[in-house]
């Protein structure tokens, strides 16, 4: 989008501002208007919120329900072991790639970084700690919270120092510490360690628990025959020169006849067959989603925190031209003036399939291509991804959460409440990703539609494949059916303590009402999101002409968030139970906390509108400089029509490109 | 500290020294000194005294080499030798290699908690034998369960055996070596938690 030279309200703030910028627009006779991806939701964090909710919040639902083994262990031994590993990831960091603190050597080094870490507008709450190393691997950055690293070639730092004292290359160094700067600034640093931990720990508890658990079942299985089988007096009586007394005190600590009698026909039900089921479905899920995540998801992660990383070089230099080769490797020569504003004015001609085949080619590849690169600092928004690559991710996601949450630790919380999990993870992900969207004054209702029909019909496919299954077998081959699902559902919720019965007597009825209820589920998740991401673009949308709102540039993003977070809470609590009523007609509503969880929903929501009403009348629709009404949407680079003043101007990223 | 390092010369030396003292006195003492009671005693008290003493400041001495997985695997190695061939097969022939390995164990017992002790003063893989060991435990009964038999009943049989071997050598190593490596793996755990966590916390 291109927009003509604007001219600012001469007051005494503006009179620099505006100068600096009179004087780029005397070099460049347009400029175009980008989002400021800083002020946005950040991408890195969505898809890191994602990866661990997927596999945190499937545990703790299955902590919080009904579960047949104690689940709440292995959460806590997740959740605690993960940030225990994360806590010492930075030391076999050091250790791995033989890490040290810089010497005097590298004083100078340190000083620009000191220097850089407070310069406006990267401003570093910590200054990073530098380490070398003399490894073949280049720049690098990792840490904690509260300790942070920049790691870094030994030559590479010499260079790196030599070139700090030469004019001319001062500022090609500079660059590249901003660049691994910007990964602390935006925190996917120790995300990218939680999320790496995370994921390796899920693997190993889980893996952990698979070998333990067969080894204990197979262990009862075969020593408890034996055992319950075993006369204890017999067994006493084997130890030579046992006084009388000890014996009698000894055999009162076996059970009594009738107990061992309850216990050997408790025995013989266990099948061994059953106890393999129950333990592979209810871990084996755990790691293939890990490692699917691990292999498709995460590396998406390593690229778009670099996409920010340039992101924020050129909004550090405020011009992105002279940045582009000293972070990205590439030529000068390569470049002509004009190239970034070719790019950012050239619609992509680069495929879904050419996208995704060279993510295929570099499955490990921690940066996007070049040319990638370069399109996302010409126009920011791509960083965002079109609703499509949104919907994929999110459609295959809550597919894994499917898989996830019908095993049999979470299948009674499931079975209770089908459609809380999934439906809330697409709808705060969908309003969040609406924001840039709404930003860029882009059609939010299409984008909406578009995204959630995707995600929804990804799930809906997966169901009619798996119920045209269900179909066949019934019709065709229904003696195998009710086989399989006696091996299968029925004999996990058997093992698990649910049901006592293995047997399937009406298998019509059990088809068809799966069926039914199944789809009648994908209509109600469908129309649900769609009737409350409404009710959320308009909120968003609103609240993007508040102008005069006090503070905006920190304060209004952070209104957006809330406002997401109670929509949830609303959702989660109150619509979402009530569609659930709908659905299988349980009388959960009957139950105290239920009912006290909906009426504070409602009295959230409620309150929450008031609120968001009366500050909208306040501060909505009214230039900040002037004062003027101001009618229309907001749309990125909307500007006052009396007073010209740029309106959101903290939206707008300002460099040239 | 040249006086220093002479001073522990010396006693390594000395430690090696008990060592062979210990191994020719098994093999070359009288029968007398070992069969007749208050003799015998206070010769296997000297044996294992002296050998404890020995691996205590050997170990101590090469303490770098027991930082590393190869200097644990070597304790254990011993241990499970010293184990097998006490409990797992009967040495009646010569019957001093029989009282060699019986003393064996003590020492190499004592090396594998010393070694455990420092390779977990150095790494933080106190977590990685506190989960593994249950494993170990769990899979050997069932395996051993399977292939020897009820082992109750086993072990029943053997506690009126008097030549003091024992089908269940492997649970006696398995329970000498959790009772070495588990509380010091909890220990370490704990500790090493508490130092990530006071160094996360500690602004430097």
């Amino acid at each position: 989008m291109l927009v003509g030279k604007r001219a600012r309200k001469l007051t005494g703030k503006n009179i620099f501002l505006m100068t600096a910028k009179l004087q780029r627009a005397e070099q460049k006779s347009e400029i175009l208007i980008k989002p400021n991806i800083f002020a946005l939701p950040n991408q890195t964090s969505i898809l890191f919120g994602l990866v661990v909710l997927a596999l945190l919040g499937a545990l703790v639902i299955g902590s919080i329900g009904r579960s047949p083994v104690l689940i709440w262990p292995l959460t806590l031994s997740l959740f605690l072991l993960t940030l225990r590993a994360f806590l010492s990831a930075p030391e076999r960091h050091m250790k791995r790639n033989g890490l040290k603190p810089a010497s005097t050597e590298f004083d100078d080094l340190m000083q620009t970084i000191t220097k850089l870490a407070s310069t406006s507008p990267l401003v570093l709450s910590l200054v990073p700690k530098l380490l070398v190393h003399d490894q073949t691997i280049g720049i690098f950055t990792f840490g904690t919270l509260r300790h942070w690293y920049i790691a870094i070639n030994r030559s590479d730092a010499q260079r790196l120092q030599n070139d700090l004292q030469n004019p001319v290359l001062s500022k090609v160094a500079e660059d590249v510490l901003i660049h691994e700067f910007y990964h602390f600034k935006t925190g996917d640093f120790w995300q990218m360690s939680y999320g790496e931990e995370l994921l390796r720990w899920t693997l190993i508890l889980t893996g952990w628990f698979i070998v333990f658990l067969l080894g204990f079942g197979f262990l009862l299985i075969i020593a408890g025959k034996d055992i319950l089988e075993s006369n204890p007096s017999a067994i006493l009586a084997q130890i030579v020169g046992l006084p009388p007394e000890t014996n009698d005190t000894l055999l009162k600590l076996f059970p009594s006849s009738s107990e061992m009698e309850a216990l050997r026909r408790e025995a013989a039900g266990i099948n061994l067959g059953l106890a393999v089921n129950f333990v592979m479905s209810a871990f084996l899920p755990f790691v293939l989603i890990s490692g699917v995540l691990w292999f498709f998801y995460w590396p998406k992660f390593w690229r778009l925190r670099e996409l920010y990383a340039d992101a924020g070089v050129v909004h550090t230099r405020g011009e992105a031209l002279s940045i582009v080769p000293n972070i990205m490797a590439i030529p000068l020569a390569y470049l002509r003036a004009d190239t970034l504003q070719r790019i950012a004015q050239t619609k992509s001609t680069e495929s879904i399939i050419s996208k995704w085949w060279y993510r295929v080619r570099h499955p490990r590849k921690y940066h996007y291509s070049p040319l990638m690169r370069l399109k996302c600092i010409a126009e920011p928004k791509l960083v965002f991804g079109s609703w499509v690559d949104t919907a994929v991710l999110l459609g295959t996601l809550t597919l894994l959460l499917d898989i996830l949450l019908v095993s049999p630790l979470t299948l009674l919380w499931v079975g209770q409440w089908p459609m809380h999990f999934t439906t809330i993870v697409i709808f705060v992900t969908v309003s969040l990703n609406l924001i840039p969207v709404l930003v860029q004054g882009q059609s939010g209702w299409s984008y909406m539609i578009k995204s959630v029909t995707l995600i929804v019909g990804l799930r809906f496919i997966w169901l009619l494949i798996s119920l045209a299954l269900l179909f066949s077998l019934f019709f065709f081959f229904p003696a195998f059916l009710s086989d399989i699902l006696a091996s299968g559902v029925a004999s996990t919720a058997h093992f698990a303590g649910y049901s006592t019965d293995l047997a399937f007597d009406d298998l019509s009825e059990f088809v068809f009402r799966a069926s039914i209820l199944n789809l009648a589920q994908v209509f109600i998740v469908f129309m649900t999101l769609l009737l409350s991401l409404t009710v959320m673009i308009t909120i968003l949308q609103r609240m993007l002409t508040w102008y005069s709102f006090p503070q905006a540039k920190h304060r209004l993003i952070k209104v957006a968030y809330w406002s997401i977070a109670i929509a949830t809470f609303g959702l989660g609590f109150t619509v979402l139970p009530l569609s659930t009523v709908l659905l299988l007609g349980t009388e959960i509503l009957h139950q105290p906390v239920v009912l006290i969880l909906a009426s504070a929903g409602v009295l959230v929501m409620t309150g929450s509108l008031m609120l968001f009403l009366k500050t909208h009348r306040q501060y909505s629709s009214r230039c900040l400089q002037c004062g003027t009404a101001i009618s229309g949407s907001y749309t990125l680079g909307k500007s006052c029509p009396a007073c010209d003043e740029v309106l959101n101007p903290w939206l707008i990223a300002e460099y040239k490109l | 500290m040249t006086q220093h390092k002479s001073l522990s010369g010396w006693l390594t030396l000395l430690g090696w020294g008990l060592i062979l003292l210990d191994g020719l006195l098994i093999f070359f003492v009288p029968e007398s000194a070992l069969t007749t009671l208050p003799r015998g005693f206070v010769f296997v008290g000297w044996l294992i005294l002296t050998s404890l003493l020995a691996v205590s400041w050997l170990t101590f001495a090469y303490r770098s080499h027991f930082q590393s997985w190869l200097g644990w695997i070597f304790s254990l190695s011993l241990m499970v030798i010293s184990f097998f061939f006490t409990m797992g097969i009967t040495l009646q022939i010569p019957s001093r290699l029989s009282l060699f390995f019986a003393i064996l164990v003590f020492p190499a017992s004592w090396l594998l908690f010393l070694s455990t002790i420092i390779l977990l003063w150095h790494r933080d893989v106190g977590l990685l034998f506190l989960s593994w060991i249950p494993v170990l435990y769990v899979w050997s009964a069932f395996l051993a369960w399977r292939y020897q038999g009820n082992l109750i009943e086993l072990w029943l049989s053997n506690l009126n055996q008097a030549d003091g071997s024992s089908p269940l050598w492997w649970f006696s190593t398995l329970f000498c070596l959790s009772s070495c490596v588990l509380p010091i793996a909890v220990i370490s755990f704990l500790g090493h938690t508490v130092r990530l966590l006071v160094r996360e916390f500690r602004q430097d």
